[in-house]
């Protein structure tokens, strides 16, 4: 994987709601996104990862332009290089731990036995490796949440976005999820995306935070800095809970 | 003023209580005598040789190949037509779902009707269809086509309901994960809706067996040809109430042998379609 720059003018509508946000981030760079609901956190993800069209801006990831409307360059999801958690993770009901973590490789044409025995290994470093043959069903919030970002990080993606990775989770798991999350991007290296309602989870993974309100950054800065001067209500909310 | 009129609060409040019980149990009477009456009879009166019969064994052959086809057909057609329903947003989409499931409150004679005054011999489709060398009417894929112009709808309107169910997320999962659409389709949008293609191939493959109206009218009633099981069934019965008692047992058996083996999905899919 090389190492890649991230530089996005995001520009979209969407009913109602329009997001028109710019914003760039370093290799191996952790980026927060805080806003109350509906500020275009979860839009801003999905823009990233193609699930959304842009209308106006561009999107690009090192020397590569993944999405330009200007010149109608549209890379469609499956050719971003993207990993993505889904809140309430979206695991494949049907499939196993294990073939929920593969699935990424089987569907770049890795052969079954070599895509499961990685899948095997992300499993073990997320701590989670004897609950291989398991159903999404029979694993709990926490569990399941480790799954997914194994099914995610497991193609090395460029970019990884995580979208509320601690939504649902009880007080002890979110701390183990946190704490997981923190060891796992340190070594991560490119950029990665999150979006979270807990100030806590934001000093201790990013290095940057991107304040949304109704589709526009409102305050960009680092944790410290933004915490010091917060310029919206749900920010100095988020700051005076944590 | 009611409350003088000396029903206690309880009483009142449980007096709907009886009535739907009874009309319940009335409407089960209903469902259950006619079967078991067929069932006693068939035992006591019948000698249970019908299966040995040529014309029989050609009959029950007929009718589970064409519902069998029928229901492959449906899936083939049917699939595509309710994924496009969920899936896409344009313009006649209440019109597409409308002719699609208009079958199921048509009577079949009139969709047998209707599939004549296009693909029988002097339909608008006919003399197209005919320099071809096509000749759809009164054959076996008469048959077919019948089956499936009326079962099809069981299925489109249960895979549809199911599609539009389904978490969007997972498909975007897979699509991240850099899954093509056709790989999406077949490793997890089916396998995700499972339950609901079981239940609607079971609810296709049932309808298609006991169609009558639509075989008899652009089917025709040729032994050994287009005579499919309820046809044999109806024609016995002109002259043999015994030998149409043994057929409709014949049925009877193997539409509940469908249901019993499908009982695991085909009983648990309203439940599970609420997940």
């Amino acid at each position: 994987m090389s190492a890649s720059h991230l530089d996005a003018e995001l520009s979209l509508r969407r009913g109602d709601f329009g997001l028109s946000l710019a914003f760039t981030a370093d290799a191996g760079a952790t980026v927060a996104l805080v806003g109350p609901n509906g500020a275009g956190k979860s839009t801003t993800l999905a823009a990233l990862a193609g699930l959304l069209p842009l209308t106006e801006g561009h999107l690009r990831v090192g020397a590569r332009t993944l999405e330009a409307p200007a010149d109608a360059t549209r890379e469609p999801p499956q050719a971003r290089d993207v990993g993505m958690c889904f809140q309430g993770q979206a695991l494949f009901g049907h499939l196993s731990a294990v073939d929920n973590v593969a699935y990424g490789l089987r569907a770049r044409g890795v052969a079954r036995t070599q895509a499961r025995a990685m899948a095997h290994s992300w499993l073990e470093r997320l701590e989670v490796g004897g609950l291989a043959a398991r159903r999404p069903a029979q694993l709990s919030g926490g569990q399941a949440q480790r799954v997914a970002l194994a099914r995610a990080l497991i193609t090395a993606p460029s970019l990884l976005l995580l979208d509320e990775p601690f939504a649902g989770l009880d007080a002890r798991t979110h701390a183990e999820i946190r704490e997981l999350l923190r060891r796992t991007l340190a070594e991560f290296e490119g950029v990665a995306l999150l979006t979270s309602h807990d100030f806590r989870d934001v000093e201790a993974l990013a290095d940057e935070v991107l304040v949304l309100e109704h589709g526009a950054l409102a305050q960009r800065g680092s944790p410290a800095a933004v915490a010091a001067e917060p310029a919206t209500e749900h920010l100095r909310a988020m700051v005076d809970a944590r | 003023m009611r409350q003088g009129q000396g029903h206690s609060p309880s009483a009142r409040a449980r007096s709907a209580r009886p009535v739907l019980i009874g009309l319940a149990a009335l409407g089960l009477a209903l469902f259950v005598l006619p079967l078991l009456g067929l069932v006693i009879r068939a035992l006591t009166e019948a000698s249970g040789l019908a299966l040995l019969e040529p014309a029989v064994r050609s009959a029950l052959l007929l009718s589970l190949l064409v519902s069998t086809a029928a229901t492959a057909l449906a899936f083939v057609l049917g699939f595509p037509l309710a994924w496009v329903l969920a899936r896409l947003d344009f313009p006649g989409r209440r019109l597409v779902r409308a002719a699609v499931t208009l079958p199921m409150v048509l009577p079949p004679v009139v969709a047998g009707v209707a599939l004549l005054s296009v693909f029988g011999r002097r339909g608008v489709l006919g003399p197209a269809l005919s320099a071809m060398g096509i000749e759809l009417a009164f054959t076996p894929a008469a048959a077919v086509l019948a089956a499936t112009f009326v079962a099809a709808p069981f299925l489109i309107v249960t895979l549809e309901a199911a599609l539009e169910a389904m978490d969007p997320r997972l498909e975007q999962a897979a699509a991240t994960l850099g899954a093509s659409e056709w790989r999406i389709l077949w490793t997890v949008t089916l396998p995700t809706i499972r339950p609901a293609v079981l239940a609607g191939l079971a609810l296709s493959w049932a309808r298609a067996l006991g169609e009558f109206g639509a075989t008899i009218t652009f089917a025709g009633n040729v032994s050994g040809r287009t005579q499919t099981l309820p046809l044999a069934v109806y024609e016995t019965l002109q002259s043999d109430f015994e030998g149409a008692l043994q057929l409709s047992v014949v049925l009877l058996v193997v539409s509940l042998s469908v249901l019993v083996g499908l009982r695991g999905h085909f009983l648990g899919a309203p439940a599970e379609a609420q997940r």
